[in-house]
């Protein structure tokens, strides 16, 4: 009997069989284990970029001070408002804004220059980023007990109707925005919900509950993204990996360039006029639209009659009643009635009012990112709360 | 059963059970070792917290703060409440709810609903940021202005 030879039991052969299914398996765990700490590696990194970008763009002013009269100089981007040289934490430079959409333009937009790389570098080198400036307002809010409700209000170009009754167990609201001979409507009946309707950049939100009825408005008042003037969207839709930072801010709607107020008026025969100074630096004259605002103490007084870069005499350039609100430069193109259009460099108005000596009126050189709505001119004297997001993907 | 007499089959002792239990701890404990819970909880307590210093932050600047607190000197506890609650609803974003507290003199959470006060103890996670001010009465009183932020959804009115 020949008694070499190999025994391979069914014992062996199932011991085997565990060891090679323990083995693969320790091997897939393995495997998991470095594709997950690589997908966790890159989810933080992107995470920690977008916060550390929001943070850098809400509380600091950017490098050098003063980058905004020279941009090619930028070295660090910084959004905040400057107070001697310091920064104001989440008060945000609208001007600083306007300047980063300029040069987010595609004709602007090329990376071997040394700003673009400035704000490439804060998001990690990557262009792939989006910057919205949001505006939440509550517009009415009505309690539903008897509610027959009906009012109008125009908004950034967009005339919101909203109609609303409660018709007993149900409250019937319908809702209609209208812009540009364009029109978006919604409807809702039902004891408790929350209707949306969009249009353009804005939306209101209708929410229906609790005996009360809330109508809010959204804005976007800024997007921004690396050639947002030739795209209609920044792609970010299309990433499966987005990082979406929010900080609450404080700004304006525009930058106010100059400002005189409680000017009254002073009896003749002196006639004195006022005079108000603004500087225009180079390229801003395209880079923003100008305005010229008037808030006066009453509707329709004190009259006021303002010449631009030129003393007073023969027919005024803009006169109130009834406009509080003048547009000298456009679009990139003066206004045909004025006589002496704005410059680069030195500007003025000669101011001059009349009206009773408890009348009086202020007036404000704003400047806005070219081709913005008429009512962010209008609103920017006054701070209001919004919402930064930033939008960072891979 | 005796293994004398049937000497076929396998032995699947209490030590083996135990081993692969070891085992399988072990391959669950590396497969779970990274996983997306963790960033969320890293940056999302961060993103929290910056809500609730941003919104104090952007509160003082526009003056909010300073309307409210006076509203409360004034003992006009009605006006500074309704104040708060449209600003802070205004500022925050909708997912987020909140407790606004000036020292003992007022409480304000997002809606008069019953349930917030339960909201807030269940809430898993909660940010805060403090600010203070001062209140005179027969001696000056510092009280702390605090914002309590969590996420959660909002609740009705009664």
């Amino acid at each position: 009997m020949n008694e070499r030879g190999q025994i391979f039991t069914l014992d062996m052969f199932f011991a085997l069989t565990l060891t090679l299914i323990m083995v693969s398996y320790s091997g897939l765990a393995l495997e998991q284990a470095r594709r997950q700490t690589e997908e966790y590696t890159m989810r933080y990194s992107l995470e920690r970029t977008a916060n550390d970008a929001s943070d850098v763009l809400v509380k600091t002013i950017g490098r050098p001070v003063g980058w905004e009269n020279d941009i090619t100089t930028l070295e660090t981007l910084g959004l905040a408002e400057e107070n001697d040289g310091r920064p104001v934490p989440n008060e945000l430079d609208i001007g600083k804004l306007g300047l980063l959409r300029e040069l987010c333009r595609a004709g602007n937009w090329d990376p071997s220059k040394s700003e673009v790389q400035a704000v490439m570098d804060l998001f990690g080198g990557s262009e792939n980023f989006e910057i919205k400036l949001i505006r939440k307002d509550l517009l009415w809010r009505k309690l539903l007990a008897g509610l027959d409700y009906e009012n109008v209000i125009t908004l950034f170009g967009v005339e919101i109707v909203v109609d609303a009754e409660n018709m007993g167990t149900v409250i019937d609201v319908q809702v209609e925005l209208e812009w540009d001979k364009e029109k978006e409507t919604g409807a809702e009946r039902a004891a408790e919900f929350t209707l949306v309707v969009q249009a353009e950049n804005l939306s209101v939100e209708v929410i229906v509950g609790g005996g009360v009825m809330e109508v809010w408005s959204k804005i976007t008042l800024w997007d921004i993204w690396p050639g947002w003037d030739i795209e209609d969207s920044s792609g970010v839709e299309s990433s499966f990996e987005v990082a979406v930072v929010r900080r609450s801010v404080a700004t304006r709607s525009g930058t106010i360039r100059g400002e005189v107020r409680s000017l009254v008026h002073i009896p003749s025969p002196s006639w004195n006029d006022y005079t108000l100074n603004f500087e225009i630096k180079p390229g801003e004259l395209d880079t923003f639209d100008w305005y010229i605002l008037l808030r006066p103490s009453e509707k329709s007084s004190p009259t006021t009659h303002i010449w631009v870069n030129r003393p007073a005499g023969g027919n005024s350039d803009y006169d109130f009643p009834p406009d509080t609100i003048f547009s000298p430069r456009y679009h990139g193109a003066d206004d045909p009635k004025i006589a002496n259009p704005l410059v680069e460099g030195s500007n003025y108005l000669t101011i001059r009012v009349r009206g009773s000596k408890w009348q009086w009126v202020d007036v404000y050189i704003i400047a806005v990112p070219s081709c913005t709505s008429l009512e962010a001119a209008r609103l920017a004297p006054d701070k209001v709360s919004a919402t930064l997001e930033v939008k960072l993907w891979w | 059963m005796s293994f004398r007499r049937d000497k076929k089959g396998f032995i699947f002792s209490l030590d083996a059970a135990l081993a692969m239990l070891v085992m399988l701890i072990m391959m669950a404990g590396v497969a779970r070792v990274v996983g997306p819970e963790l960033t969320y909880g890293q940056h999302g307590y961060l993103r929290l917290e910056r809500y609730a210093n941003d919104t104090l932050e952007v509160m003082q600047l526009l003056g909010t703060m300073d309307n409210i607190v006076d509203f409360v000197r004034q003992g006009e506890n009605g006006s500074a409440k309704s104040l708060a609650r449209a600003e802070l609803r205004k500022i925050l974003p909708e997912e987020v709810q909140f407790k606004f507290v000036i020292g003992d003199r007022l409480t304000v959470y997002p809606s008069d609903a019953a349930g917030w006060s339960t909201a807030f103890s269940n809430a898993k996670e909660i940010a805060v940021a403090t600010r203070m001010s001062t209140f005179s009465e027969n001696y000056i009183v510092f009280e702390p202005i605090t914002l309590y932020v969590w996420r959660g959804s909002t609740l009705g009115e009664n």
